[in-house]
């Protein structure tokens, strides 16, 4: 009896919820599409979005842009897949991406901008620094860097939020990425 | 000892648990939305005075209406209703980044028109709950019927949220920005 229970309660409770949580929270490979740190929801803001991207950007409390106009990807982690922390410096490097418009910004984890004295939340296409032949590289720390300088502040957990409008699509299936490389996140030190 | 634990499971349950599973599943995730603590256009509508574009201050660590804004757009809104009539709605997207967003008070998005590369684009729509009528040849489908017409847009509920984003050059740029934004308008519509 008690045996049938536990499995009933584990199955319809936990399975139910559970997997209703994470695909709402997570995604999965119906909803979103992951380019290294990466991952897009594609058809935020649309109106064939299905019921998990409506959930998900319903209990974000936000208003995503039409994937039809822009891809807003969402960066969590690094590229070696640890967690974005405010105790340690990255390097955003690569490609600028080809598109009309483009940028990057930085939030906490519940995706508040972060204070500080420079009053800089991000880079776009047009306030980028850039190397000759169209490279850059955007260093994410705490205190104050040369060059493309995001500041982290103090708030743990971070979120990387690039936004891709009208993103130049170069040929099939690489439709979702914009047919580009997206930048790589890395690690250059933590405290 | 696995045996003794697993033994006496009868897979009829488990299968009543599975379909228990699946219908929590779908209930909670057609819910989550409904359950959300404080919907993103609710949140933005409340301060809103209906039918009137509002250019929003810049997003910054002090002043955010939402999660994960961008600091590099500037907003005008509108909290369109159209209980008493059609609304009237026209917008400039004067530059690469710019778009205009039709949302739900539930904050999905049903209409969006992104700005062209090259040139400057005019968003002129009538927004109204119910599809135009042509009462001349409407009845014998004649011609071109007001349905097809791309500046109507029939609204899935009486309210929601017009949403114009403009990309943020650089602070130069900010007055000729709020300019073009301060120029959208969202009043009831007259015909004529």
């Amino acid at each position: 009896m008690i045996p049938n229970l536990l499995m009933f309660a584990v199955l319809a409770v936990a399975g139910g919820l559970g997997s209703s949580w994470y695909m709402i929270e997570k995604g999965s490979s119906l909803t979103t599409r992951a380019h290294g740190p990466w991952v897009v929801w594609t058809a935020a803001g649309r109106s064939d979005a299905d019921p998990y991207t409506r959930a998900h950007f319903a209990r974000r409390g936000t208003l995503p842009v039409s994937t039809s106009i822009a891809l807003t990807y969402e960066a969590n982690i690094d590229s070696d897949k640890r967690r974005l922390h405010s105790a340690c410096d990255y390097a955003i490097e690569g490609e600028e991406p080809s598109a009309a418009w483009w940028s990057l910004s930085v939030y906490d984890e519940q995706g508040r901008l972060i204070e500080n004295a420079a009053e800089r939340y991000s880079y776009n296409s047009a306030t980028l620094m850039r190397a000759p032949g169209g490279r850059f590289s955007i260093t994410l720390a705490r205190n104050a860097r040369a060059g493309n300088w995001l500041p982290s502040g103090d708030v743990g957990r971070l979120t990387l939020v690039l936004s891709i409008e009208e993103p130049q699509v170069s040929g099939p299936g690489q439709e979702d990425a914009g047919g580009q490389a997206l930048p790589r996140i890395r690690r250059l030190a933590c405290r | 000892m696995t045996m003794r634990w697993f033994g006496p499971l009868k897979w009829n349950v488990a299968l009543v648990a599975l379909a228990c599973g699946g219908l929590l599943h779908i209930t909670s995730t057609f819910l989550a939305p409904q359950m959300a603590k404080s919907r993103a256009a609710m949140r933005i509508a409340i301060d809103l005075p209906p039918n009137k574009m509002v250019v929003l201050p810049p997003a910054s660590a002090k002043s955010q209406p939402l999660p994960f804004m961008s600091p590099d757009m500037r907003y005008a809104v509108c909290r369109y209703d159209a209980g008493s009539g059609p609304i009237a709605v026209n917008a400039t997207l004067a530059d690469k980044g710019w778009s205009f967003g039709l949302y739900t008070l539930e904050g999905d998005g049903f209409y969006a028109v992104p700005s062209q590369t090259t040139r400057r684009t005019d968003v002129n729509l009538v927004l109204s709950l119910s599809p135009p009528t042509d009462r001349t040849f409407g009845f014998l489908n004649f011609g071109r019927t007001p349905e097809q017409d791309a500046s109507n847009v029939t609204l899935p509920q009486r309210e929601g949220l017009v949403i114009v984003r403009a990309s943020l050059k650089g602070q130069a740029y900010v007055n000729e920005i709020e300019a073009y934004l301060g120029r959208a308008t969202c009043a009831p519509h007259r015909p004529g």
